[in-house]
């Protein structure tokens, strides 16, 4: 005699067959002691789900943002595509779906962080979307906008540092994402590209097609990885410059009076209002008061070798949100395809190896005022670090304004300083102290003002005594 | 109600606010082809499943992360127990699962759903839903029994 079917045990406990199956089922457990410890089993595990309550509700006011915005994209793409009678099927439509979202966004959110005993079967109270008051902006909602001619892509934010958005977002055309000072962000763009923001910078994802990638500085420094292709224009603007790729690791970096674009690795083509030319790996150029500047950027020290990602495995959604934290700045490694989400097709050139520039030393961090600095590792393989980018901007910012390199070098320590980049302020303080005393003028006042960086970055790491130590040693003012 | 317990889970928040901006976004390319309910669908069980994945990655003690104070205390704390222990059975159990099982198995015996809905939601056939389903059954019911086996 053959045994009741897992199907048949499982319907059977949960209910689901037939008052005819039930029975002949029932009729075969009496006689067989094999499928009642089977049955026992099943029983067990479906006794767990059947002890668990039901999804409460969800937030009101997320509720109600959601009921909103679903609200609005029906009227939108009512109002643009749709006839009226399409209309009137549509609306109802998503009012439906705002309360079965409510449900669902529970529900998921519900199971995956941990169940507990919750107020009795309470009735679910769905929120209507239908007489909404003004939502309470808690969290933005993206903007909703009538259905584009083009499709529309967006922009996963890999990792985040003290900034305006949170690993894992997902942000739609028109973001604007900022970094505070110390902080970073690494943006992922549908074309598997990678985007890293330095601190205190903004830049807004102005077109995001498949065929057009345009990303605004509004100030401070972007990083990118981007592998070539032929079939899409990614440019980035900062202000009257544009940069079009041509396949590269390059950087764009905006202050009020300067723009600056540096190539690590291939071509890009800059576009200035007086003309376009192209710009090749270890080369830079400011664009200030109206003129283009060509300066030596470091060169590479190294050629970093195509990577082939793993073949990408099927992914959802919610894939990147479960990463673990890591406070390396660098680029994070390929992410496979997510679903709904346009897959790259290509991945980044050498988005995992270094960027051309040797590994600082893994304490080389920002400082972050108050609390004493946490101590953290730099896998010094992985991706590259907006940090040593920042640095080289930095530095080439104060060799550019500059009449000498010791006053450029006092200029960048100052700099540093005030980004909060302490460490690295200490050690170009050390070497700057270290070198002959040359001949300026002004080398006194120099050496004052250096020194005095160094009690202030030494105070910034919590280490009074040294400063205090130094600070009688400071020569007095002439 | 609910805000008061998302509100005292950083876990539970993030992803009701992870399942959001999806659903912002998913929203967004709606073009009327599918279902709404289908993405979302997708965008909520894919979140939870992926959080259960990160922490079974991580090596993370469920129950341990099971807030104990979200607990209303008007209510029976024996049941309470029972419902954080069978939660904790039923994540773990899931964490195991291939995501294509554990997707199956959510909507079908979480989330109430008739294979007919789930093989739109999942995009293959009715049958193969129903064989997924059925594994994941077998798989689900054999980690429950080998982990209640486990506890003293």
């Amino acid at each position: 005699m053959s045994h009741l079917a897992a199907d048949i045990l499982w319907g059977l406990a949960r209910q689901e067959l037939t008052a005819e199956e039930q029975a002949q089922a029932r009729a075969h457990l009496e006689g067989c002691t094999e499928c009642q410890a089977s049955f026992a089993d099943v029983s067990l595990a479906t006794g767990l789900l059947s002890v668990l309550p039901e999804a409460p509700p969800m937030p009101e006011a997320m509720a109600r943002r959601v009921g909103q915005s679903l609200a609005d994209a029906a009227d939108a793409k009512a109002a643009v595509r749709f006839t009226s009678w399409w209309q009137s099927l549509f609306t109802p439509r998503f009012v439906l779906a705002a309360a079965l979202g409510v449900v669902l966004v529970t529900v998921g959110a519900w199971w995956a962080a941990g169940v507990r005993e919750v107020p009795a079967p309470t009735p679910i109270a769905l929120p209507t979307p239908a007489p909404l008051p003004s939502p309470v902006p808690e969290v933005k909602p993206p903007e909703l906008t009538p259905a584009p001619p083009v499709k529309k892509l967006s922009v996963t934010v890999a990792s985040a540092k003290k900034s305006t958005t949170q690993k894992a977002q997902v942000l739609a055309e028109g973001s604007t994402i900022s970094t505070q000072s110390g902080g970073s962000v690494w943006l992922k763009l549908p074309d598997g590209s990678r985007a890293g923001l330095t601190s205190s910078s903004e830049v807004t994802l102005a077109t995001l097609e498949e065929k057009t990638l345009t990303l605004d500085i509004a100030k401070g420094s972007l990083a990118l990885v981007v592998p070539h292709r032929e079939d899409r224009l990614l440019t980035v603007r900062a202000g009257e410059i544009e940069v079009l790729d041509l396949g590269t690791r390059f950087l764009v970096s905006r202050e009020p009076n300067r723009t600056l674009v540096a190539v690590e690795e291939g071509v890009v083509s800059v576009k200035t209002p007086t003309g376009e030319r192209e710009v090749r790996a270890g080369n830079a150029v400011s664009w200030s008061n109206g003129a283009l500047t060509e300066l030596a950027w470091e060169p590479p020290t190294a050629v970093a070798p195509v990577v082939q990602a793993p073949t990408p495995e099927k992914e959802s959604v919610a894939r990147l949100g479960d990463d673990e934290e890591d406070e390396d700045d660098g680029p994070p490694p390929p992410e496979e395809a997510r679903e709904g989400v346009a897959a790259p097709d290509t991945t980044p050139v050498g988005a995992d190896e270094e960027w051309a520039t040797p590994p600082p030393p893994s304490t080389n961090q920002p400082v972050r005022r108050g609390p004493p600095p946490r101590v953290m590792t730099v896998p010094s393989e992985r991706g590259f670090s907006l940090k040593k980018i920042e640095r080289k901007v930095r530095e080439l910012g104060s060799r550019l304004t500059s009449p000498s390199t010791r006053e450029a070098q006092v200029k960048d320590i100052a700099v540093s300083a005030d980004a909060g980049d302490c460490k690295y302020a200490l050690e170009q303080i050390d070497r700057w102290l270290k070198a002959p005393i040359t001949k300026l003028a002004h080398e006194p006042q120099l050496r004052r003002s250096v020194k005095t960086q160094q009690i202030r970055c030494l105070n910034r790491l919590g280490r009074g005594e040294e400063a205090s130590a130094l600070e009688r040693q400071l020569d007095p003012l002439p | 109600m609910l805000y008061r317990v998302v509100g005292q889970s950083p876990d539970l928040e993030d992803l009701v606010q992870e399942a959001y901006i999806q659903l912002m976004r998913a929203l967004k390319s709606y073009r009327g082809e599918s279902r709404v309910t289908t993405f979302l669908h997708r965008v909520c069980v894919n979140v939870g499943l992926m959080h259960l994945r990160g922490k079974r990655r991580k090596k993370e003690e469920m129950t341990d992360e099971l807030p104990e104070h979200a607990t209303d205390e008007t209510h029976d704390p024996e049941r309470a127990a029972q419902v954080k222990q069978a939660a904790s059975l039923v994540q773990k159990a899931l964490a195991t699962l291939s995501e294509e099982k554990a997707s199956v198995f959510v909507y079908h015996e979480l989330l109430g759903l008739k294979p007919e809905e789930i093989s739109e939601l999942v995009d293959c056939p009715v049958n193969t839903v129903r064989s997924r389903l059925n594994r994941a059954r077998i798989d689900f019911t054999a980690v429950v029994v080998t982990l209640k086996r486990g506890e003293p």
